[in-house]
């Protein structure tokens, strides 16, 4: 038995595996399910996110908690998706909002057509681990 | 045989690492890119791509919540002025047009004409009933125009202040949805934006 023969193959196993990601999938009805960081925020976090449907377009409300003792920036937008999981309305511009020291900034968006049943916030913070969710 | 065995094995990692890179479609000189058109831009404190994304966002998305178009169905609304009363220019239609289309979008507004587009709208008509081209049966028929139910108007203005090294501008853009009828003002929001640049290195 040679297991000279299946070096190769191992490490090819363990390079393609870097091209995967091991996170398993959020909780469906979490937060985490709605909201997509881009890389882990060290500072920032989303509390609170709640939706409703207000004059047939669907209205959402999230929290960002801000923990350190300095003033954060966040950048988000929201991704608006219909019943079939299609986007809709096209691409957001990013926003910027500041989050004072140790407070709660509230975000609010409403849809842009009265198809959106569902969406996800995408947020950003300049002060993040660098590392993937 | 060794050797080919190695050559064997090289191979097939070297196809399984392929599965990770791809090829760019481009022809580039390395002095061109394109970037995201949706990024916040913050190269100066003057009024910039994110400042009339971010306000056609807020107005657009104000605007469809406001219960005086939800009480109508489909209501007729034009664009009148939006004045700019900064001391930089401001293209106030490039403003007004990406409103517009975000809220023709939703599917629950029409738009007349305006009236920067209104001369168009007549030579069309004129051309169709007076030049002799047209099928009477398939022309446009002259006196049909809707007249709109509302109009959105508004005004931009700002507040610049320099003390030192710091520049603080702040915007303000104000709209609002007046009846055409009753001359009522039946909505109004505003948007404030502030930014502030400091040129000191220290």
């Amino acid at each position: 038995m040679h297991l000279s023969k299946f070096i190769p193959l191992v490490i090819a196993l363990l390079l393609l595996s870097a091209c995967a990601s091991h996170k398993p999938p959020p909780r469906p009805g979490s937060i985490n399910a709605k909201v997509e960081q881009l890389s882990e925020m060290s500072y920032l976090q989303v509390t609170d996110l709640r939706a409703v449907k207000r004059n047939h377009l669907l209205t959402v409300q999230a929290e960002i908690n801000n923990t350190d003792s300095d003033n954060q920036q966040l950048y988000y937008r929201f991704k608006w998706l219909d019943a079939a999981g299609f986007a809709v309305g096209g691409e957001e511009a990013w926003k910027p909002v500041l989050v004072y020291a140790y407070q709660k900034q509230t975000l609010t968006a409403v849809a842009p057509s009265p198809q959106v049943t569902d969406f996800r916030l995408v947020v950003q913070s300049p002060d993040n681990t660098g590392d993937l969710p | 045989m060794y050797k080919s065995n190695n050559v064997l094995k090289s191979t097939a990692i070297a196809l399984l690492l392929s599965g990770c890179a791809t090829q760019s479609p481009t022809l580039s000189s390395g002095n061109v890119e394109y970037g995201d058109s949706k990024a916040v831009e913050t190269l100066t404190n003057e009024f910039g791509s994110t400042d009339l994304q971010t306000i056609a966002e807020s107005m657009a998305s104000s605007l469809l919540q406001s219960p005086a178009l939800f009480e109508k169905k489909r209501p007729l609304v034009t664009v009148a002025e939006v004045k700019n009363k900064t001391s930089e220019y401001i293209d106030t239609k490039s403003i007004t047009d990406s409103i517009r289309t975000k809220i023709v979008k939703s599917g629950m507004v029409r738009f007349a004409v305006d009236t920067s587009a209104m001369q168009t709208q007549v030579d069309e008509l004129t051309r169709q009933n007076q030049s002799g081209l047209y099928k009477k049966s398939k022309s446009k028929k002259m006196g049909n125009m809707e007249g709109a139910d509302f109009r959105i108007e508004g005004t931009i203005t700002s507040i610049v202040k320099r003390v030192g090294d710091v520049k603080d501008v702040y915007y303000k853009f104000s709209l609002q949805l007046v009846d055409n009828e009753s001359g009522t003002m039946e909505w109004a929001d505003e948007k404030e934006i502030r930014k502030t640049s400091n040129k000191s290195m220290f």
